[in-house]
């Protein structure tokens, strides 16, 4: 039985092992890997996905799915520099976000209260929200012209830069909600039995509708941080970005279906993709291989979870 | 039986208010125009129709099709036996990511979505290694083969002659044979199926290997039509194909859809893009009007299934 233990600690502590595994390796293989400066700047990329990982376990705990994000963080970032120059950058940042706040009600909307698969409801905002940023834009970036703006995700709070820190604080205040707080038990309700939660009077809508918008709201609060970052609004940024989220959140073990999933997986699938990005790219791996061990690995997850689940299984029956 | 044709009612509605507001919109010119700019979605689509009517997405399409069209290409097909190399290849390519997925999703019961974002992923990054992420392109095609995308029949264009093909396949094959009823019965209730000795996994694999094959048929098309591609093209085209099934009343739990459904979905896709170009609406407006029918359709959909139920 001791060996079955262990066995156990391996298969639950799974990406965290990868995740060592991965450091280790960029220990050995780049003497670049463990200095400082390359720390922060792992730190400032992991910022951008982490803070939509955090709102999509909700999500997708919640029982839903986001594949708007990217759209929504092009679009913020686009009108946090854009609208610099007439509306100045404090107005600019706060109708961003609430850009992203208006996009998550929809989305809400659209999935409670027409009864729209989630999949399909965020595959048109998506859609919608892109074809308004290259619209408006002629698909051309546009550059910032305040210097605060351009050097406010990287500006150091506490010796951090201000991304990572908001990044740590979403994390922590999700983990706690979720962890410790009715609505986060609600959320795993919700999530688990729709049914038997608005029967036991918890108000469904309402939480599902919180998650979009709080997960289209990050993914705006994201865009914002990335378009200071690069000082330049794109239209075409985070076409990538729902895949490599919700790759994060599903590799941090949180379960499509709804019910079940955490914030230290997630923070752990953020970790090892992030970290595998940013090792490939010191030992200048082409980008090409980098897409295909992405997907490998997404493949490779989905596959262990599917044989340790029936695995688990057979061992209860 | 309203319902069930609402895709058409709605494609005859939408016809006819733009041919009041475009006259050149009805000309025999500009109809052959449509029918050829989505013979290409039109194959990608119905392939996707099965996998979904089975109860799974395939999310893999557009980078497999990326992957046929530069394969198809870089073989530099001149002659006859580098043509025939070519089109095997591209073939094959379709068929192993259909293989993959089905065996994945089918055999070892693993979600579809992110499967298929894996094995897309995978598919991108092997396009980029082939091509070393540089455009490719074949000088000199050899004629038979560019027939395939640009030439004609009497006053039809190849490729909408292959999408006619392919739906008539289609929806023999899904509505006339065994197979068509098991994939219905996989996705409608695939524990039930499997009881009655349906063999579930088999079915499954089968409705991949067509879509991943439709795809790189698509794939072809596209190859003898331009002649030249970027490596990452084709990425994002599953979501146009998904968009065209769901128009089509194919439902993503799987069990219930058509291919002549998809057909329609399709053709409204292309009428309205055609539509707006003529009223001069740029492409990255018309993108932003796509998400909006999209969700408009499946509003009204859902709403006119909940009044009925």
């Amino acid at each position: 039985m001791r060996h079955w233990n262990w066995v156990r600690i391996i298969l639950h502590q799974r990406v965290l092992i990868v995740l060592v595994g991965v450091v280790l390796l960029g220990a050995f293989i780049s003497p670049e890997f463990m200095t400082a400066s390359n720390f922060q700047n792992v730190q400032i990329q992991l910022a951008t996905d982490g803070i939509i990982a955090v709102g999509m376990t909700f999500v997708i705990i919640s029982g839903g799915f986001d594949l708007s994000v990217g759209s929504v963080l092009a679009l913020a970032g686009l009108t946090a520099v854009g609208l610099q120059s007439s509306l100045g950058t404090p107005a600019g940042l706060v109708l961003a976000l609430l850009m992203g706040v208006v996009v998550g009600l929809v989305n809400g909307f659209l999935v409670t209260k027409i009864g729209i698969n989630p999949f399909i409801a965020t595959l048109g905002t998506m859609t919608l929200v892109r074809g308004l940023a290259l619209g408006v834009t002629d698909t051309k970036p546009i550059s910032g012209v305040d210097e605060n703006f351009a050097t406010l995700a990287t500006l150091p709070v506490l010796g951090i830069p201000l991304a990572g820190l908001i990044f740590l604080a979403v994390l922590v205040i999700g983990f706690h909600v979720l962890t410790s707080t009715v609505i986060g038990r609600h959320i795993y309700a919700v999530g688990g039995n729709l049914e038997a939660s608005w029967l036991s009077g918890i108000k469904i809508d309402a939480y599902r509708v919180g998650t979009y918008v709080l997960t289209s709201f990050l993914a705006a609060l994201s865009g914002v941080l990335l378009a200071s970052r690069i000082n330049t609004g794109s239209p075409v940024v985070g076409r990538d970005t729902p895949l490599t989220v919700i790759s994060a959140v599903l590799l941090g073990g949180t379960n499509m279906v709804g019910g079940s999933g955490s914030l230290i997986g997630t923070l752990e699938g953020v970790l090892v993709l992030g970290v595998l990005n940013n090792e490939m790219d010191l030992m200048g791996v082409a980008d090409y291989y980098q897409t295909i061990i992405r997907g490998a690995l997404l493949v490779l997850v989905v596959l262990f979870d599917r044989f340790y689940i029936v695995r688990l299984a057979r061992r209860a029956a | 039986m309203l319902r069930e044709n609402m895709i058409w009612v709605a494609l005859f509605v939408v016809v006819l208010l733009i041919a009041a507001a475009s006259p050149v919109f009805l000309s025999s010119q500009n109809i052959v125009n449509i029918l050829r700019q989505i013979s290409i979605l039109g194959v990608v689509a119905i392939g996707m129709t099965f996998p979904l009517i089975a109860g799974a997405f395939d999310l893999s399409v557009g980078a497999t099709m990326g992957f046929a069209t530069v394969v198809a290409i870089q073989f530099q097909p001149k002659d006859l036996p580098s043509a025939m190399g070519s089109l095997v290849a591209a073939l094959a390519l379709g068929i192993i990511v259909g293989i993959v997925n089905g065996w994945l999703i089918g055999i070892f019961k693993t979600n579809s979505v992110v499967t298929t974002i894996g094995t897309m992923y995978i598919v991108w990054g092997a396009t980029l290694i082939y091509t070393q992420s540089k455009h490719v392109w074949v000088f000199d095609m050899f004629p038979s083969m560019e027939a395939l995308g640009t030439g004609y029949v009497g006053p039809f264009p190849v490729p909408v002659l292959i999408l006619a093909a392919t739906a008539v396949l289609g929806h023999a094959v899904l509505n006339y044979t065994r197979f068509g009823r098991y994939v219905h019965a996989t996705g409608g209730n695939s524990e039930a199926a499997r009881l009655s000795g349906v063999n579930t996994a088999r079915t499954r694999l089968i409705a991949f290997i067509i879509s991943g094959a439709a795809a790189s048929i698509a794939g072809i098309i596209i190859a003898a039509r331009v002649k030249n591609v970027d490596p990452s093209f084709g990425i994002g085209y599953e979501f146009e194909g998904l968009t065209a099934v769901v128009l089509g009343g194919t439902s993503l739990l799987g069990g219930r859809g058509s291919v002549s459904g998809t057909v329609a979905g399709v053709l409204l896709l292309g009428v309205l893009a055609n539509a707006m170009t003529l009223l001069n609406i740029s492409f990255n407006y018309q993108l932003m009007i796509k998400g909006i029918i999209l969700i408009l359709a499946v509003a009204g959909d859902v709403i006119a299934r909940t009044r009925r139920g």
